[in-house]
């Protein structure tokens, strides 16, 4: 824990900004969320069983 | 405080200028007498060092550092225990901050160093395999020994705040250097004194030329490497290092995600669409829409759709629902094509093939709508496919983009002096 903490400490922030922004890159491609923004344009959540009857 | 205050030679009654006020040694230019100002003039010695090498002459101004630098004094310093080993030590005085620094140099390289807190160092408990190491705490980095030696130091020129003579001729000073290029620390060892300690950092020859508005050609050639000196791939600190590792490992990512979690295809159908003479007739198109799809895992959608069109344009109104939640994700894409010729020639505005992506999808059963509306007044094709767990390659791009702009970030913030100079 000590050597994690030494680690930490010497490593320069530069350097874990990034890290951050690697680690974001990497978290977007495994959960899938597409990146600056997402695509979807709708809010709408429709409700009741055969809810996609209500488009046609 | 620097000022041009004028002495006699006592030896040879040349006019010496002191340029710093508490300088207590200066050594006469044109006899080369070792003088003492203590109240009055006395010439207590000789100096015997080599002035044929020196490559920076007293008086000569730079800045670095955020200060104004003038070089007040020259010293040959040498191994004691191998003769063949000697450098030049350029003493500089800051007016404005009282400050004394060191320029090395030693084979073509050089150094800049100064005079550092003992505190800062941790030597304890730091030898390993019998090399010692140093601890810096202010850098953040261990140090390595990579010399130790008896060292002797022969004034040439300028003038000095001690007395350099005395202190060769007083004893030993056994001196250790430790490395983690570019950065430098020397340890003084004096029998019976506390130890000093001078931390320093390598300066590129071009540096130092551009510093004293030199040609590079005026200053010696690199003979050899040296410990202090950064390896070549050193020269990119580890940040820059680090940057191209990441911005390397942005571009090779994405094949193990595509290997942990591969593409799969939920939808794949073409449909046709003639326009609606009836009650869509404001739309111009009937609307499609799919049968139901499995989406087995939660991740990316991706919806491409094409369509073959010719000087015309297709509007679609894209929507994909959960069967089971209600949960809409909707987008619009337009498709077209043109192409004509003007003065530049044959041109193409080819975008037949669109995408939507949505983040997060949720697995569970899904239907497709297209509201598609278009000029085209003709029955066209549109080729429609889902993928699932979909690979987000525009990320790819986004993230690299800024991992370009943190480097270029980092890099003002690294050079801030020398811009704020320049």
């Amino acid at each position: 824990m000590l050597r994690l903490f030494r680690f930490i400490y010497i490593v320069r922030w530069y350097t874990w900004v990034f890290v951050a922004v690697f680690a974001a890159y990497v978290w977007s491609l495994a959960a899938g969320v597409h990146f600056p923004y997402d695509d979807n344009e709708s809010k709408e959540v429709y409700t009741g069983k055969n809810s996609h009857q209500y488009h046609k | 405080m620097a000022d041009g205050h004028e002495i006699t030679c006592p030896a040879c009654s040349a006019t010496v200028l002191q340029r710093v006020a508490g300088s207590r040694y200066v050594v006469c230019p044109v006899c080369r007498a070792w003088l003492e100002i203590k109240g009055k003039i006395v010439a207590v010695g000789h100096a015997t060092g080599r002035n044929d090498v020196m490559m920076l002459k007293p008086g000569m101004t730079c800045r670095y550092d955020g200060c104004n630098w003038v070089v007040t004094g020259c010293i040959q310093q040498l191994n004691d225990d191998k003769q063949a080993e000697e450098w030049m030590e350029y003493k500089l005085y800051c007016a404005d901050k009282g400050w004394y620094r060191s320029l090395v140099e030693y084979r073509g390289h050089w150094l800049w160093t100064g005079p550092a807190d003992a505190s800062r160092f941790m030597t304890t408990t730091m030898k390993v395999k019998g090399v010692k190491r140093v601890r810096d705490r202010e850098e953040n980095v261990i140090m390595t020994q990579y010399t130790r030696y008896n060292q002797r130091t022969l004034p040439v020129a300028g003038e000095f705040a001690t007395d350099v003579m005395r202190r060769e001729g007083g004893g030993k000073m056994i001196v250790e250097e430790y490395e983690h290029a570019p950065l430098l620390l020397v340890k003084e060892m004096k029998p019976g004194k506390k130890h000093t300690w001078n931390a320093g950092t390598y300066l590129k020859p071009r540096q130092v030329a551009r510093m004293f508005d030199l040609s590079i050609w005026q200053l010696p050639i690199r003979k050899e490497r040296i410990p202090a000196e950064p390896r070549p791939l050193q020269r990119f600190s580890n940040v820059w290092l680090f940057f191209l590792f990441a911005l390397l490992a942005v571009l090779v990512v994405p094949t193990f995600i595509a290997q942990w979690k591969p593409e799969k295809y939920v939808l794949q159908e073409s449909y046709e669409i003639k326009p609606d003479t009836g009650a869509w007739a404001g739309v111009g198109y009937a609307p499609i829409s799919s049968r139901l799809f499995e989406v087995t895992r939660p991740g990316a959608l991706e919806v491409t759709m094409n369509s073959s069109l010719n000087q015309e344009w297709l509007e679609m109104n894209l929507s994909i629902m959960n069967e089971q939640t209600g949960t809409e994700y909707s987008a619009t894409r337009t498709a077209e094509y043109w192409d004509g010729y003007d003065a530049d020639g044959h041109w193409v505005e080819n975008k037949q093939e669109v995408k939507a992506s949505f983040s997060d999808v949720p697995a569970g059963r899904y239907l497709m709508s297209i509201y598609p509306s278009s000029g085209a007044h003709r029955p066209l094709t549109v080729n429609v496919s889902i993928v699932e767990c979909a690979l987000l390659r525009g990320n790819k791009r986004w993230f690299a983009g800024l991992m370009c702009c943190i480097a270029f970030v980092y890099f003002l913030y690294q050079n801030r002096e020398n811009l704020a100079e320049g």
